[in-house]
């Protein structure tokens, strides 16, 4: 072998040795960039992503805050606005509170005047307590006189129910009578009993007029008699001319000073006319 | 190196053995780069 052979068997040597050593340095102190890059690759898009969730919620707050703005500035104008009405409502209160002060001097003077008057009323008030206690006794008084009035009335009562019964009774026993007198062919009018009773007085009358009836043929006349000579319905009297008989007439309306009777009976060929005569004494 | 025609193979020497250590020198930096090459994943490239 040359000596150049080895020169370059041992530089080839040496060469290899010096590949082998930067070959195992370059493999153990090594860096995986590819692996740094995909990691940062992930954390860049992690971190894009939180950044567009950040905006997107930066936008959403600001979008909120803008509208809270927005809503606070409405506030500010009405809260303004507020403020405005309540100076005025501020100052009108004052105005009214002064008026309010002088009512209340106005109330207190009043109030004072209405103490005195209660003082007053209060003196006034005793005096008719003390009237009271008067008018109590009168009353008790009173009282006693109604409760007397009301056994009075609870005995008058009793009376008035016992006369009821005696009246029922009494109807009763009118009724038996009538119907007994009527079952012996005895009148059963009141009238014609009073009659039968008390018989006219003596007295003597003139015809004042005397009317045909109009339907029918009874004869109707006026007497110058009347109640006040103790005549009543049902009496009979006689009609008559100087000293002739012309009938009878039973008296149907008596009057005070007058009365109508009705002719029941008439002599032959005898009419009974204006200013003949009655009497009752035939 | 031994003459051509020569039937008696020539005894191996110093320099032998040099070439072999640097065969296996060479040897393992290769691995070592195939390792290396291997985690990129035989991309070179992007």
């Amino acid at each position: 072998m040359t000596f150049l052979g080895k020169v370059l068997v041992v530089v080839h040597l040496v060469l290899s040795v010096m590949f082998m050593a930067f070959a195992g340095a370059v493999y153990t102190a090594q860096t995986n960039w590819r692996k740094q890059s995909e990691a940062d690759k992930k954390a860049l898009q992690t971190a894009q992503s939180s950044s567009q969730a950040e905006q997107d919620r930066l936008k959403a707050q600001v979008e909120d805050l803008t509208k809270e703005r927005d809503g606070l500035n409405n506030d500010k104008q009405a809260l303004t606005g507020q403020v405005t009405t309540l100076t005025a409502e501020n100052t009108r209160l004052d105005n009214d509170n002064k008026g309010l002060k002088t009512t209340a001097d106005t109330q207190r003077t009043i109030a004072e005047l209405a103490s005195q008057e209660a003082e007053e009323r209060l003196k006034e008030a005793q005096v008719q307590r003390a009237r009271n206690v008067e008018l109590n006794k009168s009353r008790d008084e009173a009282v006693s006189a109604l409760a007397g009035e009301r056994d009075k009335i609870f005995g008058l009562e009793l009376q008035m129910n016992q006369a009821r019964t005696k009246y029922d009774q009494l109807l009763k026993d009118n009724a038996t009578m009538r119907a007994y007198l009527a079952a012996n062919s005895l009148p059963t009018d009141v009238r014609r009993m009073t009659v039968s009773v008390s018989p006219p007085p003596d007295l003597d009358g003139e015809i004042l007029e005397a009317r045909k009836e109009t339907k029918g043929n009874r004869l109707f006349v006026e007497l110058s008699v009347g109640s006040d000579d103790g005549l009543i319905v049902g009496h009979t009297m006689t009609a008559y001319r100087g000293d002739k008989f012309l009938g009878r007439v039973r008296l149907e309306d008596v009057r005070p000073d007058k009365s109508v009777g009705v002719v029941i009976e008439t002599a032959p060929n005898s009419v009974i006319q204006k200013d003949d005569h009655v009497t009752t004494r035939f | 190196m031994s003459p051509r025609g020569s039937d008696s193979s020539p005894a191996p020497d110093i320099y032998v053995g040099l070439l072999f250590v640097s065969l296996a020198a060479l040897l393992t930096g290769i691995i070592f780069l195939v390792l290396e090459l291997g985690k990129y994943g035989w991309k070179v490239a992007p």
